[in-house]
């Protein structure tokens, strides 16, 4: 996968922004990160100690499986779910359409995903939704190259064991 | 498997804290893209809609968790147990990426919230799990607010654990259960390598007894 330097410079960009503009918001974020232990989940709102409700998620998982891709044929992909709940195996079938940009180049047999099922919360509409997310594992690649490059630039130490 | 609430918390959270020592300028949407970690359209949604990213500070929201991270630690937070085996994912990845740096603690956290249903109010339920006359000889009439028990972990890993009941700063009906289990390292320089082996062996086991712990003390309220 590219590096995508521009995109970096422009979050830097907006670090920047931050930085000049909004020093408070980094003093918020730094007392709430620097918390330890049960105070965390509290803040003080005209002060009152209250909820800080830090993070939720739109969306309310209802049910999650862990899928295991068999086959593909064109754009059907057979997979096998478990449901660790009851311990049960199943057979799904979906299209690659279900399966967002992002996570397209990772479709193949034995791609590993979670299915989710459960109700989405766009802009305060609530509808239930199933969808598929990869799982995504560290790329490794750069390592091998580092590895690779290493040995080729020490090529003459490596001579002897080739041989 | 993780286990289930058998009564259902009206707000629960969950974190797994790292601390060592870190660099927050460098968790940006795309050094995650860099280690296919995430996508560039899941990067590019989260550097406009939840990003800072400061020398000091980074917090990042994903649709499943959220990172906050400062020089001292790396706090990964989901609210729904469906979400914690991508947390996982995400927890795993960017600690094998930073493998040699130096870290000492994990820290696996639940924070819930219950409704009183058998006691009328969280005092009389905190009374009746510590019960003492201590007290009442000292001041007669008294409330307890919170009640705080620490123990020492009995697994493969050394650990403290803290368990925490307490009223609701917001209505008396309502209870706050905080567990919290805190591994140390055994190596003097202890790095990244090294919290992940306590990850690997006791993450799962900590947030199930955790969660079993949760259950027995939820079934009394």
């Amino acid at each position: 996968m590219e590096y995508n330097c521009e995109a970096l410079q422009e979050s830097n960009h907006h670090c920047d922004e931050i930085d000049s503009k909004n020093s408070s918001v980094i003093n918020d974020y730094l007392n709430e990160s620097s918390l330890s232990g049960e105070r965390r989940f509290h803040s003080l709102q005209d002060n009152k100690l209250t909820h800080q409700s830090d993070f939720k998620s739109n969306f309310e998982v209802l049910q999650v499986w862990e899928g295991y891709i068999e086959t593909i044929e064109k754009d059907e992909i057979v997979s096998r779910l478990y449901n660790a709940v009851n311990n049960s195996i199943n057979i799904y079938e979906f299209n690659i359409h279900e399966v967002s940009e992002d996570d397209k180049p990772l479709v193949k047999p034995g791609a590993l995903f979670f299915l989710y099922l459960g109700y989405d919360n766009i802009d305060g509409t609530v509808r239930k939704s199933l969808y598929v997310k990869f799982r995504r594992f560290l790329s490794f690649q750069d390592y091998i190259d580092e590895g690779l490059d290493a040995i080729n630039n020490n090529k003459q130490y490596f001579d002897d064991i080739w041989e | 498997m993780l286990k289930k609430f058998k009564k259902k918390p009206t707000q629960v959270l969950f974190y797994v804290t790292i601390s060592g020592k870190w660099e927050p300028e460098i968790f940006q949407p795309y050094w995650l893209v860099k280690q296919n970690l995430i996508g560039e359209d899941e990067a590019e949604s989260i550097s406009k809609n939840s990003l800072l990213v400061h020398n000091q500070i980074t917090s990042l929201k994903f649709q499943y968790c959220k990172i906050h991270v400062n020089e001292q630690q790396i706090i990964f937070q989901t609210d729904q147990v469906g979400f914690l085996p991508q947390t996982f994912d995400l927890i795993n990845g960017i600690l094998t990426s930073l493998k040699s740096m130096p870290a000492s603690t994990a820290e696996f956290t639940i924070y819930t919230h219950y409704k009183l249903v058998e006691f009328d109010n969280s005092s009389k339920f905190l009374a009746s799990i510590a019960h003492n006359t201590f007290w009442s000889e000292i001041l007669g009439e008294y409330d307890y607010s919170k009640i705080t028990v620490t123990q020492k972990g009995q697994k493969t890993f050394p650990s403290d654990i803290t368990i925490s009941t307490s009223s609701c700063p917001n209505s008396k009906k309502l209870l706050h259960i905080y567990i919290d289990e805190k591994f140390n390292t055994e190596e003097k320089h202890s790095n990244v390598r090294d919290i992940q082996k306590i990850l690997d062996k006791e993450m799962f086991n900590s947030f199930n007894s955790s969660v079993n712990l949760i259950n027995n003390i939820a079934n009394g309220i």
